[in-house]
Protein backbone atom coordinates (compact mmCIF):
# COMPACT_ATOMS: atom_id res chain seq x y z
CA UNK A 1 0.00 0.00 0.00
CA UNK A 2 1.29 3.50 -0.64
CA UNK A 3 0.66 6.00 2.02
CA UNK A 4 -0.38 9.58 1.43
CA UNK A 5 0.80 12.15 4.16
CA UNK A 6 -2.97 11.86 5.41
CA UNK A 7 -2.72 8.06 6.34
CA UNK A 8 -5.07 7.23 3.32
CA UNK A 9 -4.54 4.40 1.50
CA UNK A 10 -4.15 4.89 -2.14
CA UNK A 11 -3.62 1.97 -5.15
CA UNK A 12 -0.26 3.40 -6.82
CA UNK A 13 0.48 2.28 -11.01
CA UNK A 14 3.53 3.26 -12.19
CA UNK A 15 4.58 3.47 -16.15
CA UNK A 16 8.38 3.41 -16.79
CA UNK A 17 8.26 4.14 -19.91
CA UNK A 18 11.92 5.91 -21.38
CA UNK A 19 12.49 2.51 -22.57
CA UNK A 20 10.54 -0.84 -23.64
CA UNK A 21 11.07 -2.04 -20.35
CA UNK A 22 10.89 -6.28 -20.07
CA UNK A 23 8.29 -8.41 -18.21
CA UNK A 24 11.30 -9.14 -15.72
CA UNK A 25 12.23 -5.39 -15.52
CA UNK A 26 8.70 -4.35 -14.61
CA UNK A 27 8.35 -7.55 -12.17
CA UNK A 28 11.50 -5.96 -10.05
CA UNK A 29 10.70 -2.21 -9.78
CA UNK A 30 7.12 -3.91 -8.74
CA UNK A 31 8.87 -5.59 -5.72
CA UNK A 32 10.64 -2.99 -5.11
CA UNK A 33 7.83 -0.36 -4.69
CA UNK A 34 5.55 -2.67 -3.50
CA UNK A 35 7.62 -4.46 -0.38
CA UNK A 36 5.91 -3.64 2.56
CA UNK A 37 2.48 -2.98 1.48
CA UNK A 38 -0.63 -4.81 0.91
CA UNK A 39 -0.28 -6.82 -2.56
CA UNK A 40 -1.96 -5.22 -5.28
CA UNK A 41 -1.26 -1.54 -4.11
CA UNK A 42 1.31 -1.08 -6.29
CA UNK A 43 1.34 -2.49 -9.78
CA UNK A 44 3.91 -1.42 -12.22
CA UNK A 45 3.03 -1.71 -16.00
CA UNK A 46 4.76 -1.09 -19.41
CA UNK A 47 3.52 2.40 -21.00
CA UNK A 48 2.92 0.22 -24.61
CA UNK A 49 0.17 -2.22 -22.68
CA UNK A 50 -1.89 0.80 -21.35
CA UNK A 51 -2.07 3.04 -24.27
CA UNK A 52 -0.24 0.85 -27.03
CA UNK A 53 3.15 1.93 -28.43
CA UNK A 54 4.40 5.09 -30.06
CA UNK A 55 0.11 5.48 -30.07
CA UNK A 56 -1.81 8.61 -30.28
CA UNK A 57 -4.34 8.40 -27.65
CA UNK A 58 -7.77 8.86 -27.65
CA UNK A 59 -8.28 11.52 -25.39
CA UNK A 60 -12.44 10.26 -24.27
CA UNK A 61 -11.69 6.78 -24.25
CA UNK A 62 -8.34 6.83 -21.68
CA UNK A 63 -10.44 9.03 -19.33
CA UNK A 64 -12.90 6.15 -19.70
CA UNK A 65 -9.91 3.38 -18.95
CA UNK A 66 -9.10 5.57 -15.89
CA UNK A 67 -12.03 6.40 -14.63
CA UNK A 68 -13.13 2.38 -14.81
CA UNK A 69 -9.56 1.65 -13.03
CA UNK A 70 -10.15 4.44 -10.12
CA UNK A 71 -13.88 2.65 -9.80
CA UNK A 72 -12.24 -0.84 -9.31
CA UNK A 73 -9.34 0.23 -7.42
CA UNK A 74 -12.41 1.97 -5.01
CA UNK A 75 -14.17 -0.78 -4.89
CA UNK A 76 -10.95 -3.08 -3.63
CA UNK A 77 -11.53 -0.97 -0.75
CA UNK A 78 -8.83 1.90 -1.38
CA UNK A 79 -9.46 5.93 -1.08
CA UNK A 80 -8.34 6.05 -4.36
CA UNK A 81 -5.64 5.67 -7.47
CA UNK A 82 -2.48 7.68 -7.95
CA UNK A 83 -0.35 7.11 -11.59
CA UNK A 84 3.55 8.14 -11.73
CA UNK A 85 3.94 7.91 -15.67
CA UNK A 86 6.90 8.82 -17.83
CA UNK A 87 5.12 9.16 -21.21
CA UNK A 88 7.43 10.93 -23.89
CA UNK A 89 6.87 8.17 -26.00
CA UNK A 90 3.47 9.37 -26.38
CA UNK A 91 4.16 12.84 -27.58
CA UNK A 92 7.03 12.73 -29.63
CA UNK A 93 5.23 13.32 -32.74
CA UNK A 94 2.78 16.51 -33.50
CA UNK A 95 -0.19 14.38 -33.56
CA UNK A 96 0.56 12.67 -30.33
CA UNK A 97 1.27 15.44 -28.53
CA UNK A 98 -2.11 17.45 -29.78
CA UNK A 99 -4.05 14.29 -28.99
CA UNK A 100 -1.82 14.21 -25.69
CA UNK A 101 -2.51 17.63 -24.56
CA UNK A 102 -6.09 17.54 -25.55
CA UNK A 103 -6.37 13.88 -23.00
CA UNK A 104 -4.21 15.96 -20.21
CA UNK A 105 -6.62 18.72 -20.18
CA UNK A 106 -9.59 16.28 -19.51
CA UNK A 107 -8.24 13.68 -17.30
CA UNK A 108 -7.01 16.95 -15.26
CA UNK A 109 -10.61 17.84 -15.37
CA UNK A 110 -11.40 14.27 -14.18
CA UNK A 111 -9.45 14.72 -11.20
CA UNK A 112 -10.75 17.30 -9.62
CA UNK A 113 -13.74 15.47 -9.40
CA UNK A 114 -12.75 12.26 -8.61
CA UNK A 115 -10.16 10.20 -6.18
CA UNK A 116 -7.44 10.14 -8.68
CA UNK A 117 -4.20 11.66 -9.03
CA UNK A 118 -1.11 11.85 -11.28
CA UNK A 119 2.46 12.93 -12.06
CA UNK A 120 3.41 12.94 -15.68
CA UNK A 121 7.19 12.51 -16.33
CA UNK A 122 8.45 14.20 -20.12
CA UNK A 123 11.97 13.79 -20.97
CA UNK A 124 13.16 17.23 -21.18
CA UNK A 125 15.89 16.42 -23.91
CA UNK A 126 13.85 13.94 -25.89
CA UNK A 127 10.80 16.61 -26.46
CA UNK A 128 12.79 19.77 -26.44
CA UNK A 129 11.59 22.81 -24.52
CA UNK A 130 8.83 23.77 -27.16
CA UNK A 131 7.06 20.63 -26.84
CA UNK A 132 7.34 20.70 -23.06
CA UNK A 133 5.77 23.54 -22.77
CA UNK A 134 2.64 22.61 -24.36
CA UNK A 135 2.27 19.71 -21.82
CA UNK A 136 3.67 21.37 -18.90
CA UNK A 137 1.15 24.40 -19.54
CA UNK A 138 -1.80 22.41 -18.89
CA UNK A 139 -0.93 21.04 -15.40
CA UNK A 140 -1.32 22.98 -12.55
CA UNK A 141 2.24 22.46 -11.49
CA UNK A 142 5.33 22.58 -13.56
CA UNK A 143 8.60 21.85 -13.39
CA UNK A 144 10.45 25.69 -12.73
CA UNK A 145 10.58 27.23 -16.79
CA UNK A 146 8.79 24.75 -18.37
CA UNK A 147 6.02 26.93 -19.19
CA UNK A 148 5.43 30.69 -19.24
CA UNK A 149 1.62 30.24 -17.82
CA UNK A 150 -0.35 27.11 -16.14
CA UNK A 151 -3.79 26.31 -17.73
CA UNK A 152 -6.13 23.59 -15.74
CA UNK A 153 -8.94 22.49 -14.37
CA UNK A 154 -10.33 23.38 -10.47
CA UNK A 155 -13.33 22.24 -8.91
CA UNK A 156 -16.30 25.25 -9.34
CA UNK A 157 -14.72 26.89 -11.97
CA UNK A 158 -14.65 26.39 -15.71
CA UNK A 159 -10.45 26.73 -15.67
CA UNK A 160 -7.30 28.20 -13.83
CA UNK A 161 -4.86 30.59 -15.91
CA UNK A 162 -2.52 31.58 -14.35
CA UNK A 163 1.42 32.91 -14.82
CA UNK A 164 2.20 34.96 -17.64
CA UNK A 165 1.04 35.38 -21.22
CA UNK A 166 2.65 37.53 -24.03
CA UNK A 167 3.96 37.46 -27.32
CA UNK A 168 6.29 34.29 -26.20
CA UNK A 169 3.34 32.84 -25.03
CA UNK A 170 0.50 33.21 -27.67
CA UNK A 171 1.14 30.42 -29.91
CA UNK A 172 1.22 28.03 -27.25
CA UNK A 173 -1.84 30.04 -25.73
CA UNK A 174 -3.83 29.64 -28.85
CA UNK A 175 -2.98 25.89 -28.95
CA UNK A 176 -3.85 25.60 -25.35
CA UNK A 177 -7.35 26.91 -25.51
CA UNK A 178 -8.20 25.20 -28.62
CA UNK A 179 -7.28 21.69 -27.38
CA UNK A 180 -9.28 22.42 -23.77
CA UNK A 181 -12.03 21.94 -25.97
CA UNK A 182 -14.66 23.10 -22.78
CA UNK A 183 -17.94 23.00 -22.96
CA UNK A 184 -19.64 25.64 -21.13
CA UNK A 185 -22.44 24.26 -19.01
CA UNK A 186 -24.00 27.80 -19.27
CA UNK A 187 -23.65 31.03 -21.34
CA UNK A 188 -20.32 31.50 -19.09
CA UNK A 189 -16.82 30.71 -19.25
CA UNK A 190 -15.19 31.06 -15.70
CA UNK A 191 -11.85 31.04 -15.23
CA UNK A 192 -10.06 31.82 -12.35
CA UNK A 193 -7.36 34.89 -13.14
CA UNK A 194 -6.64 35.33 -9.47
CA UNK A 195 -2.70 33.60 -10.06
CA UNK A 196 -2.81 35.56 -14.08
CA UNK A 197 0.93 37.85 -12.96
CA UNK A 198 0.46 39.35 -16.82
CA UNK A 199 -1.93 39.64 -20.25
CA UNK A 200 -0.81 41.21 -23.14
CA UNK A 201 -3.88 42.65 -25.56
CA UNK A 202 -3.42 39.56 -27.95
CA UNK A 203 -3.50 37.17 -24.86
CA UNK A 204 -6.90 38.97 -24.13
CA UNK A 205 -8.36 39.05 -27.51
CA UNK A 206 -7.39 35.23 -27.62
CA UNK A 207 -9.96 34.01 -24.98
CA UNK A 208 -12.51 36.92 -26.67
CA UNK A 209 -12.20 34.15 -29.84
CA UNK A 210 -12.27 31.83 -27.18
CA UNK A 211 -15.98 33.20 -26.21
CA UNK A 212 -16.97 33.49 -29.62
CA UNK A 213 -16.39 30.03 -30.46
CA UNK A 214 -18.01 28.46 -27.45
CA UNK A 215 -21.02 31.01 -27.50
CA UNK A 216 -20.25 32.09 -23.66
CA UNK A 217 -19.03 34.53 -21.94
CA UNK A 218 -15.74 34.51 -20.70
CA UNK A 219 -15.34 35.64 -16.79
CA UNK A 220 -12.12 36.47 -16.12
CA UNK A 221 -12.20 36.22 -12.20
CA UNK A 222 -10.48 38.09 -9.73
CA UNK A 223 -8.11 39.55 -12.55
CA UNK A 224 -5.89 42.24 -11.89
CA UNK A 225 -7.43 46.09 -12.86
CA UNK A 226 -6.06 46.04 -15.58
CA UNK A 227 -7.05 43.33 -17.53
CA UNK A 228 -10.87 45.12 -16.85
CA UNK A 229 -9.09 48.62 -17.89
CA UNK A 230 -8.06 46.54 -21.39
CA UNK A 231 -11.16 44.83 -21.69
CA UNK A 232 -12.93 48.22 -21.55
CA UNK A 233 -10.49 49.54 -24.09
CA UNK A 234 -10.88 46.97 -26.79
CA UNK A 235 -14.85 46.74 -26.25
CA UNK A 236 -14.34 43.06 -26.22
CA UNK A 237 -18.24 41.67 -26.29
CA UNK A 238 -16.97 37.96 -24.64
CA UNK A 239 -15.41 39.04 -21.58
CA UNK A 240 -16.22 40.12 -18.67
CA UNK A 241 -13.70 41.23 -15.82
CA UNK A 242 -14.10 40.76 -12.19
CA UNK A 243 -11.60 42.18 -10.44
CA UNK A 244 -11.57 41.77 -6.89
CA UNK A 245 -13.81 43.67 -5.43
CA UNK A 246 -15.29 44.89 -9.10
CA UNK A 247 -17.31 43.82 -12.10
CA UNK A 248 -15.98 45.74 -15.37
CA UNK A 249 -18.59 44.72 -17.66
CA UNK A 250 -17.37 45.43 -21.33
CA UNK A 251 -20.62 44.09 -22.92
CA UNK A 252 -22.23 47.20 -25.12
CA UNK A 253 -19.56 48.94 -24.87
CA UNK A 254 -18.76 51.28 -27.78
CA UNK A 255 -15.43 52.01 -29.41
CA UNK B 1 -30.95 69.99 -40.70
CA UNK B 2 -27.73 71.65 -39.60
CA UNK B 3 -27.50 75.15 -38.66
CA UNK B 4 -24.12 76.85 -39.03
CA UNK B 5 -21.04 77.21 -40.92
CA UNK B 6 -21.22 73.75 -42.20
CA UNK B 7 -24.75 73.44 -42.53
CA UNK B 8 -25.03 71.39 -46.02
CA UNK B 9 -22.22 69.01 -45.07
CA UNK B 10 -21.39 65.74 -42.85
CA UNK B 11 -18.19 66.72 -41.79
CA UNK B 12 -15.94 67.99 -38.82
CA UNK B 13 -16.00 71.50 -38.69
CA UNK B 14 -13.17 72.59 -36.28
CA UNK B 15 -12.69 76.14 -35.02
CA UNK B 16 -10.77 77.97 -32.23
CA UNK B 17 -11.30 81.67 -30.51
CA UNK B 18 -8.43 83.22 -29.46
CA UNK B 19 -9.50 85.50 -26.85
CA UNK B 20 -8.06 87.98 -24.46
CA UNK B 21 -11.01 88.85 -21.96
CA UNK B 22 -13.55 87.22 -20.06
CA UNK B 23 -16.28 89.16 -22.15
CA UNK B 24 -14.53 87.87 -25.54
CA UNK B 25 -14.52 84.40 -24.33
CA UNK B 26 -18.06 84.44 -23.48
CA UNK B 27 -19.35 86.79 -26.31
CA UNK B 28 -18.59 83.88 -28.72
CA UNK B 29 -18.84 81.08 -26.68
CA UNK B 30 -22.42 81.65 -24.69
CA UNK B 31 -24.10 82.16 -27.80
CA UNK B 32 -22.90 79.04 -29.80
CA UNK B 33 -24.01 76.83 -26.62
CA UNK B 34 -27.12 78.94 -26.28
CA UNK B 35 -28.17 78.30 -29.83
CA UNK B 36 -26.94 74.77 -29.90
CA UNK B 37 -29.12 73.72 -26.90
CA UNK B 38 -32.57 76.18 -28.76
CA UNK B 39 -31.97 73.94 -32.09
CA UNK B 40 -32.08 70.45 -29.97
CA UNK B 41 -28.27 69.45 -31.02
CA UNK B 42 -26.63 67.88 -27.89
CA UNK B 43 -24.09 70.44 -26.91
CA UNK B 44 -20.88 68.87 -24.81
CA UNK B 45 -18.86 71.16 -22.64
CA UNK B 46 -15.44 71.12 -21.20
CA UNK B 47 -13.75 73.41 -19.65
CA UNK B 48 -11.54 74.80 -17.19
CA UNK B 49 -13.12 75.83 -13.91
CA UNK B 50 -13.02 79.40 -14.69
CA UNK B 51 -14.07 79.43 -17.94
CA UNK B 52 -16.89 76.88 -16.48
CA UNK B 53 -17.92 79.27 -14.30
CA UNK B 54 -18.14 81.97 -15.86
CA UNK B 55 -20.21 79.93 -18.86
CA UNK B 56 -22.74 78.73 -16.42
CA UNK B 57 -23.38 82.22 -14.51
CA UNK B 58 -23.89 83.41 -18.60
CA UNK B 59 -27.04 80.22 -19.41
CA UNK B 60 -29.98 79.99 -18.03
CA UNK B 61 -30.90 77.01 -15.28
CA UNK B 62 -31.10 73.37 -16.28
CA UNK B 63 -29.85 74.49 -20.05
CA UNK B 64 -29.27 71.09 -21.43
CA UNK B 65 -25.46 71.12 -21.66
CA UNK B 66 -23.59 68.19 -21.17
CA UNK B 67 -20.66 69.22 -18.78
CA UNK B 68 -17.65 67.03 -19.07
CA UNK B 69 -15.15 67.34 -16.21
CA UNK B 70 -11.76 68.40 -17.90
CA UNK B 71 -9.66 66.58 -15.76
CA UNK B 72 -11.20 63.59 -16.24
CA UNK B 73 -12.31 64.07 -20.28
CA UNK B 74 -8.54 65.60 -21.60
CA UNK B 75 -7.09 62.44 -19.42
CA UNK B 76 -4.73 61.66 -22.25
CA UNK B 77 -4.75 63.09 -25.66
CA UNK B 78 -5.71 59.70 -27.06
CA UNK B 79 -8.53 58.97 -24.22
CA UNK B 80 -10.25 61.95 -25.08
CA UNK B 81 -10.27 61.12 -28.60
CA UNK B 82 -11.96 58.00 -28.25
CA UNK B 83 -14.48 58.86 -25.31
CA UNK B 84 -15.48 61.82 -27.50
CA UNK B 85 -16.16 59.33 -30.25
CA UNK B 86 -18.36 57.25 -28.50
CA UNK B 87 -20.09 60.05 -26.97
CA UNK B 88 -20.72 61.69 -30.79
CA UNK B 89 -21.63 57.59 -31.41
CA UNK B 90 -24.46 57.64 -29.08
CA UNK B 91 -26.02 61.22 -29.88
CA UNK B 92 -25.50 59.87 -33.95
CA UNK B 93 -27.25 57.09 -32.79
CA UNK B 94 -30.11 59.17 -31.60
CA UNK B 95 -30.43 61.06 -34.94
CA UNK B 96 -29.23 64.60 -34.26
CA UNK B 97 -27.95 66.75 -37.31
CA UNK B 98 -25.34 67.62 -35.14
CA UNK B 99 -23.70 68.00 -32.32
CA UNK B 100 -21.49 71.07 -30.70
CA UNK B 101 -18.26 70.42 -28.19
CA UNK B 102 -16.91 73.47 -26.58
CA UNK B 103 -13.52 72.39 -24.96
CA UNK B 104 -10.23 73.58 -23.56
CA UNK B 105 -7.29 71.21 -23.51
CA UNK B 106 -5.01 71.28 -20.73
CA UNK B 107 -2.27 73.53 -21.91
CA UNK B 108 0.98 73.55 -19.38
CA UNK B 109 3.95 73.14 -21.48
CA UNK B 110 5.12 70.19 -20.07
CA UNK B 111 2.04 67.97 -21.67
CA UNK B 112 1.89 70.04 -24.76
CA UNK B 113 3.29 68.04 -26.74
CA UNK B 114 0.54 65.41 -26.48
CA UNK B 115 -2.03 67.95 -26.85
CA UNK B 116 -0.87 69.57 -29.84
CA UNK B 117 -1.19 66.25 -31.19
CA UNK B 118 -4.56 65.73 -30.24
CA UNK B 119 -5.45 68.96 -31.89
CA UNK B 120 -3.92 68.23 -35.20
CA UNK B 121 -5.60 64.48 -35.19
CA UNK B 122 -9.03 65.25 -33.90
CA UNK B 123 -9.33 66.77 -37.76
CA UNK B 124 -9.07 63.07 -38.91
CA UNK B 125 -10.53 61.09 -36.01
CA UNK B 126 -13.80 63.03 -36.34
CA UNK B 127 -13.27 64.08 -39.81
CA UNK B 128 -16.65 62.23 -40.74
CA UNK B 129 -18.81 63.34 -37.75
CA UNK B 130 -20.98 66.39 -38.19
CA UNK B 131 -19.67 67.82 -35.44
CA UNK B 132 -19.41 71.55 -34.71
CA UNK B 133 -16.33 71.98 -32.24
CA UNK B 134 -15.00 75.49 -30.55
CA UNK B 135 -12.30 75.28 -28.75
CA UNK B 136 -10.90 78.59 -26.93
CA UNK B 137 -7.31 79.61 -25.74
CA UNK B 138 -6.93 82.71 -23.34
CA UNK B 139 -3.82 84.87 -25.08
CA UNK B 140 -3.55 85.87 -21.36
CA UNK B 141 -1.85 83.10 -19.88
CA UNK B 142 -1.10 80.50 -22.67
CA UNK B 143 2.59 80.91 -23.99
CA UNK B 144 2.50 82.11 -27.88
CA UNK B 145 4.85 78.81 -28.78
CA UNK B 146 1.04 77.00 -27.85
CA UNK B 147 -1.04 79.75 -29.69
CA UNK B 148 1.20 79.24 -32.69
CA UNK B 149 0.63 75.71 -32.52
CA UNK B 150 -3.33 76.18 -32.00
CA UNK B 151 -3.53 78.24 -34.91
CA UNK B 152 -1.48 75.58 -37.12
CA UNK B 153 -4.25 72.87 -36.38
CA UNK B 154 -7.52 74.52 -36.68
CA UNK B 155 -8.91 75.09 -39.63
CA UNK B 156 -11.49 77.89 -39.01
CA UNK B 157 -10.82 80.85 -36.70
CA UNK B 158 -13.53 82.67 -35.16
CA UNK B 159 -12.48 86.38 -33.92
CA UNK B 160 -13.43 87.74 -30.40
CA UNK B 161 -16.37 89.79 -32.09
CA UNK B 162 -17.72 86.39 -33.61
CA UNK B 163 -16.64 86.76 -36.91
CA UNK B 164 -15.90 83.23 -38.78
CA UNK B 165 -13.23 82.43 -41.32
CA UNK B 166 -10.92 79.63 -42.79
CA UNK B 167 -7.51 79.87 -41.26
CA UNK B 168 -4.87 80.70 -43.91
CA UNK B 169 -2.48 79.77 -41.18
CA UNK B 170 -3.83 75.73 -40.78
CA UNK B 171 -1.24 73.03 -41.49
CA UNK B 172 -2.21 69.35 -43.02
CA UNK B 173 -2.33 67.94 -39.65
CA UNK B 174 -0.12 64.51 -40.76
CA UNK B 175 2.85 67.49 -41.38
CA UNK B 176 1.89 68.81 -37.54
CA UNK B 177 2.05 65.24 -35.93
CA UNK B 178 5.48 64.13 -38.58
CA UNK B 179 6.96 67.45 -37.29
CA UNK B 180 5.96 66.42 -33.51
CA UNK B 181 7.99 63.05 -34.05
CA UNK B 182 11.05 64.70 -35.05
CA UNK B 183 10.97 66.57 -31.58
CA UNK B 184 14.28 66.22 -29.68
CA UNK B 185 13.73 63.21 -26.90
CA UNK B 186 13.54 65.55 -23.30
CA UNK B 187 16.42 65.53 -21.39
CA UNK B 188 15.74 63.42 -18.13
CA UNK B 189 17.38 64.81 -14.36
CA UNK B 190 20.15 62.43 -14.29
CA UNK B 191 21.65 59.15 -15.53
CA UNK B 192 19.05 56.05 -16.35
CA UNK B 193 19.01 53.25 -12.87
CA UNK B 194 18.96 50.79 -15.52
CA UNK B 195 19.25 50.22 -19.35
CA UNK B 196 18.46 46.71 -20.53
CA UNK B 197 19.80 45.98 -24.29
CA UNK B 198 17.79 43.41 -26.03
CA UNK B 199 15.31 42.74 -23.57
CA UNK B 200 12.30 40.03 -24.26
CA UNK B 201 9.28 41.73 -23.07
CA UNK B 202 9.51 39.54 -19.77
CA UNK B 203 12.44 40.67 -19.09
CA UNK B 204 11.57 44.67 -19.10
CA UNK B 205 8.27 43.69 -17.36
CA UNK B 206 10.61 42.28 -14.64
CA UNK B 207 13.40 45.05 -14.64
CA UNK B 208 10.53 47.46 -14.04
CA UNK B 209 8.62 45.75 -11.51
CA UNK B 210 12.66 45.26 -10.14
CA UNK B 211 13.09 48.95 -9.41
CA UNK B 212 9.81 49.62 -7.51
CA UNK B 213 8.62 52.97 -8.85
CA UNK B 214 6.79 55.65 -6.48
CA UNK B 215 3.73 54.71 -8.36
CA UNK B 216 -0.43 53.27 -7.39
CA UNK B 217 -1.02 50.11 -7.85
CA UNK B 218 -3.05 50.71 -11.06
CA UNK B 219 -0.32 53.46 -12.50
CA UNK B 220 2.24 50.23 -12.49
CA UNK B 221 0.05 47.94 -13.74
CA UNK B 222 -0.80 50.35 -16.56
CA UNK B 223 3.17 51.01 -17.35
CA UNK B 224 3.75 47.46 -16.94
CA UNK B 225 1.18 46.84 -19.60
CA UNK B 226 2.45 49.79 -21.99
CA UNK B 227 6.21 48.82 -21.89
CA UNK B 228 5.46 45.08 -22.55
CA UNK B 229 2.86 46.34 -25.68
CA UNK B 230 5.88 48.86 -26.73
CA UNK B 231 8.99 45.98 -26.71
CA UNK B 232 6.77 43.52 -28.03
CA UNK B 233 6.27 46.46 -31.08
CA UNK B 234 9.66 46.89 -31.51
CA UNK B 235 10.51 43.45 -31.65
CA UNK B 236 7.82 43.16 -34.16
CA UNK B 237 7.57 46.13 -36.47
CA UNK B 238 10.96 47.97 -35.33
CA UNK B 239 14.99 47.26 -36.06
CA UNK B 240 16.97 45.43 -33.92
CA UNK B 241 18.69 46.69 -31.76
CA UNK B 242 16.19 47.39 -29.08
CA UNK B 243 17.05 49.10 -25.81
CA UNK B 244 15.00 49.99 -22.72
CA UNK B 245 15.98 52.65 -20.36
CA UNK B 246 14.42 53.45 -17.23
CA UNK B 247 14.59 56.42 -14.82
CA UNK B 248 12.82 56.49 -11.10
CA UNK B 249 12.49 58.87 -8.41
CA UNK B 250 9.06 61.17 -8.39
CA UNK B 251 8.21 60.42 -11.84
CA UNK B 252 9.22 57.13 -13.34
CA UNK B 253 10.18 57.17 -16.89
CA UNK B 254 10.93 54.51 -19.84
CA UNK B 255 12.24 54.73 -22.93
CA UNK B 256 12.39 52.23 -25.63
CA UNK B 257 14.35 52.66 -28.66
CA UNK B 258 14.91 50.41 -31.82
CA UNK B 259 16.82 51.61 -34.52
CA UNK B 260 13.97 51.59 -37.16
CA UNK B 261 12.46 54.74 -38.45
CA UNK B 262 9.28 53.94 -36.44
CA UNK B 263 5.91 54.00 -37.52
CA UNK B 264 4.69 55.64 -40.79
CA UNK B 265 1.48 56.24 -39.73
CA UNK B 266 1.27 59.82 -38.32
CA UNK B 267 -1.69 59.03 -36.33
CA UNK B 268 -0.09 55.87 -34.47
CA UNK B 269 -0.54 55.57 -31.17
CA UNK B 270 -3.64 58.00 -31.09
CA UNK B 271 -6.27 56.38 -32.93
CA UNK B 272 -6.57 52.29 -33.29
CA UNK B 273 -5.56 51.00 -36.33
CA UNK B 274 -7.98 48.27 -37.21
CA UNK B 275 -7.76 47.71 -40.57
CA UNK B 276 -4.37 46.44 -40.06
CA UNK B 277 -4.77 43.21 -37.80
CA UNK B 278 -3.53 44.52 -34.28
CA UNK B 279 -0.02 46.27 -35.54
CA UNK B 280 -0.52 49.64 -33.69
CA UNK B 281 -3.23 48.38 -30.85
CA UNK B 282 -0.84 48.07 -28.31
CA UNK B 283 0.88 51.68 -28.58
CA UNK B 284 -2.82 52.99 -28.89
CA UNK B 285 -3.48 51.32 -25.61
CA UNK B 286 -0.29 52.63 -24.17
CA UNK B 287 -1.68 55.70 -25.24
CA UNK B 288 -4.87 55.51 -23.53
CA UNK B 289 -3.46 53.96 -20.04
CA UNK B 290 -0.52 55.89 -19.62
CA UNK B 291 -0.91 59.76 -18.82
CA UNK B 292 2.55 61.04 -21.27
CA UNK B 293 3.13 58.96 -24.17
CA UNK B 294 5.49 60.82 -26.92
CA UNK B 295 7.31 58.96 -29.45
CA UNK B 296 10.72 60.55 -31.32
CA UNK B 297 12.43 60.09 -34.63
CA UNK B 298 15.60 60.88 -34.69
CA UNK B 299 19.28 59.83 -36.04
CA UNK B 300 19.64 56.72 -33.93
CA UNK B 301 16.14 55.22 -34.33
CA UNK B 302 13.04 55.46 -33.29
CA UNK B 303 11.86 56.08 -29.35
CA UNK B 304 8.35 55.56 -27.20
CA UNK B 305 9.30 57.92 -23.73
CA UNK B 306 6.29 57.17 -21.44
CA UNK B 307 5.97 59.00 -18.08
CA UNK B 308 4.08 58.14 -14.93
CA UNK B 309 3.42 59.40 -11.39
CA UNK B 310 2.43 62.87 -10.06
CA UNK B 311 2.36 65.32 -12.99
Amino acid sequence: MVRGATGTAQEGQSYPGRHAASAAELAGVAAELGAGVRPGAVEVVAVRSVYGADAVVEPEAQVRTYAAATNAAVADGFTGLRVAAEITTLVRTTAQRDAFARYEQRIDRFMTRHPFSAVCAYDREVLGVAALAELACVHPAASPGATPFRFFARDGVDAVLGGEIDRTARELLARTLDRAELAPRGDELVVDAAELGFLDHRGLLLLDELGHREEAVVALRDAPAVVGRMAALLGLARIRVDTVGTTVDTIGTTT
Amino acid sequence: MRAGPASGTDRYHHEVVLHGADEEFLAVVAPFVREGVAAGEPTIVALAEHESALLRRALPRGAGVSWLSRAEQYRTPASAIRTYREQFAEAFRAGVPQVRLVGNVPHHVAAWSGWVRYEAAVNQAFAALPVWSLCSYDTRVTPRAIIDDVVRTHPHLVGPDGTRRPNPGFVDPEEVLTERMRAPLPAEPGPAVLVLDDPSPAAARHALLGTAPLLDRDELEDLVLALSEVVDNAWVHGVPPVRVALWTGERTVVTVTDTGPGPSDPYAGLLPAKGSATAGLGLWMAHQLDREVTLHRGAGGFTVRMTAGPS
